[in-house]
């Protein structure tokens, strides 16, 4: 190599390598060191959740894992969607945004809108685009993730739960008696073309969850005027779609639909001035989560804050198979595998500074109600990071940055 | 690790993360990817710091960045959808020529694998010599050499014009 070429060579690289450190690079480095040491949220491709995380939410879809909690093994979870609540006021210089991760780099993409809910593919979501104003109204509309592009959906709005072929979204709201201005039931939205479709069904109290063989159950409320008897299938509310399949009797208490978002206050803010809603994608509490083998279904029975309660009933009889009281502020955000759920600590009166603040996924199982692992991150309001190894459908990346 | 050992470490990430910064941007030729760099590698470091923080961290470092950086180039180039930095903007009128050469050796640089820019960063940009440039990449002095040797030949295809302006400039 002649020296002039040489010379040329080292002055590339001193342009290249002359722009100043970031702002924050020592602050963020030691912050993530201090988080890579505590955990490490780490996926195997096949166990996929995400959470909802201060004044954010997140989507959670879980496919097939039989393994049990292996402690030692890093972890395998990682965040597929946040999303900020369609409605919420913004700041000028933090407009509505989403992240989602995209597989394919194992980073996440931001998107422009709130109210993101991945489909299980992570190739498309449902996001909510407009202003909410007379002008603007809000919509939904499937975005696809590679080009951006957002397909509106016309004439219903609703709580988007994915078919576990990503292919079709039922939407579903908790106050539409009438949708698509033609009668009772869910819409049925083709994710490729975002034509929705009316599902009929008389009782649109229960809610929808979708069977590995792609039919659609309702997971009814019990009862809506009387307690009904546990395991007691009052209202065998039912509808597949498209092909009928086994009717799916599993009854939810009554008063536990899904019309009361989460209120979170902020450090600082006056007790009780509620800030922002919180859900958490298509498990908006209390929206039943079957389990990726499909025979059972989870639902939320009592959100206390000091011992929630949820419910595990077998999809085939809707018999109850297990109750099991969650720590304090925990929420089921998925299934981790076929024996153990997802539950995430989101502290509702953090202390500033306090160890409370800190959120915590924790896998538990389903039959004992045990905590047999938890993964513990640091957020401060107002920030929320990820940041994690990820290997999804094989393809590893590192996912940082996730935070707002 | 105890109080002394991350307060140690904590001074570490002080003192070095700029320069770590600066390796990272020749490196991956790309600013957020090179924060993301510096930031994983030195949080990887410190779960090992209590053993290296007496032997050349700095060179631990610079290891881990090369490995996670030939680990991410190879998980992106399986897939189309990698993150890019804007083309750099033409420029015209330069009398001298010099920058566009030096645009067209970035250019060139930001084509190359991520094997051939590295063993070119730690040679021509941090100045180690083969035996340490070799202990970054986990081979041999001899293959860093020969790694060289095909990284400069691949520069020079990407980037023809280098060897016309250096003859040029030659007869001048």
């Amino acid at each position: 190599m002649s020296n002039d070429l040489e010379q040329r060579l080292r002055a590339a690289f001193d342009h290249l390598a002359g722009p100043l450190a970031p702002p924050g690079l020592v602050s963020g480095t030691l912050r993530k060191a201090r988080q890579h040491r505590r955990r490490q949220l780490v996926t195997a491709g096949v166990a996929i959740a995400a959470v909802a995380a201060g004044t954010y939410a997140g989507a959670a879809a879980l496919t097939g894992r039989t393994s049990t909690v292996d402690a030692a093994a890093g972890g395998d979870i990682a965040v597929t969607g946040l999303s900020c609540q369609p409605g919420a006021a913004y700041q000028p210089d933090e407009p509505p945004h989403s992240r989602l991760l995209n597989p394919a780099t194992g980073r996440y993409v931001t998107v422009p809108y709130c109210g993101a809910v991945p489909s299980p593919d992570l190739t498309k979501a449902v996001v909510t685009g407009g202003a909410g104003s007379k002008a603007d109204p809000e919509k939904q509309g499937i975005l696809d993730i590679a080009t951006g592009q957002v397909r509106w959906i016309s004439g219903v709005a609703g709580l988007a739960v994915w078919s576990p072929d990503s292919r079709q979204v039922l939407l579903y709201t908790n106050q539409a008696a009438q949708i698509l201005h033609t009668g009772r039931g869910y819409a049925l939205v083709d994710a490729a073309t975002a034509v929705a479709r009316l599902v009929p069904f008389q009782n649109p109290r229960g809610a929808p969850v979708w069977l590995p063989d792609g039919t659609i159950a309702i997971v009814t409320c019990g009862c809506p005027t009387a307690p009904a008897p546990r395991g007691e299938v009052v209202d065998p509310g039912y509808y597949a779609d498209p092909t009928p399949g086994p009717r799916v009797p599993v009854t939810l208490p009554p008063g536990k639909r899904p019309d009361h978002p989460i209120r979170v206050t902020t450090p600082g803010v006056p007790d009780p001035a509620p800030v922002e809603e919180v859900h958490t994608g298509r498990n908006w509490r209390p929206l039943p989560m079957v389990s990726p083998d499909g025979t059972r279904v989870v639902f939320t029975v009592a959100e206390g804050m000091d011992a929630p309660v949820v419910d595990v009933a077998a999809t085939s009889t809707g018999r109850q198979l297990h109750r099991i009281t969650l720590p304090a502020y925990n929420e089921v955000v998925g299934w981790y595998d076929a024996d153990h759920l997802i539950t995430h600590y989101l502290p509702r009166h953090p202390a500033p500074g306090a160890k409370d603040t800190d959120e915590v996924l924790s896998i538990i199982s389903v039959s004992t109600g045990k905590v047999e692992r938890t993964v513990r991150r640091d957020t401060g309001y107002g920030t929320i990071e990820f940041d994690a190894d990820v290997t999804v459908g094989g393809v590893s990346g590192k996912a940082t940055k996730v935070g707002f | 690790m105890d109080a002394e050992a991350r307060a140690d470490f904590e001074a570490f990430v002080v003192a070095r993360s700029a320069a770590l910064f600066r390796t990272a941007l020749t490196l991956t030729g790309h600013r957020q990817q090179a924060e993301d760099l510096v930031q994983t590698a030195l949080a990887r470091t410190m779960r090992h710091w209590g053993r290296i923080r007496t032997d050349r961290p700095e060179a631990y470092v610079r290891a881990a960045m090369v490995r996670i950086q030939l680990n991410w180039w190879r998980s992106r180039s399986r897939r189309p959808e990698t993150p890019t930095e804007p083309l750099p903007e033409a420029v015209t009128d330069d009398p001298t020529g010099a920058v566009d050469t030096s645009l067209a050796l970035a250019e060139a640089l930001r084509r190359l694998s991520a094997r051939d820019r590295a063993v070119l960063s730690l040679r021509y940009f941090e100045d180690l010599p083969h035996e340490e440039v070799a202990a970054a990449m986990g081979c041999s002095a001899a293959t860093v050499r020969s790694q060289i040797s095909r990284a400069l030949r691949r520069l020079r295809e990407l980037a023809p014009d280098l060897e016309t302006d250096h003859a040029e400039e030659a007869t001048r």
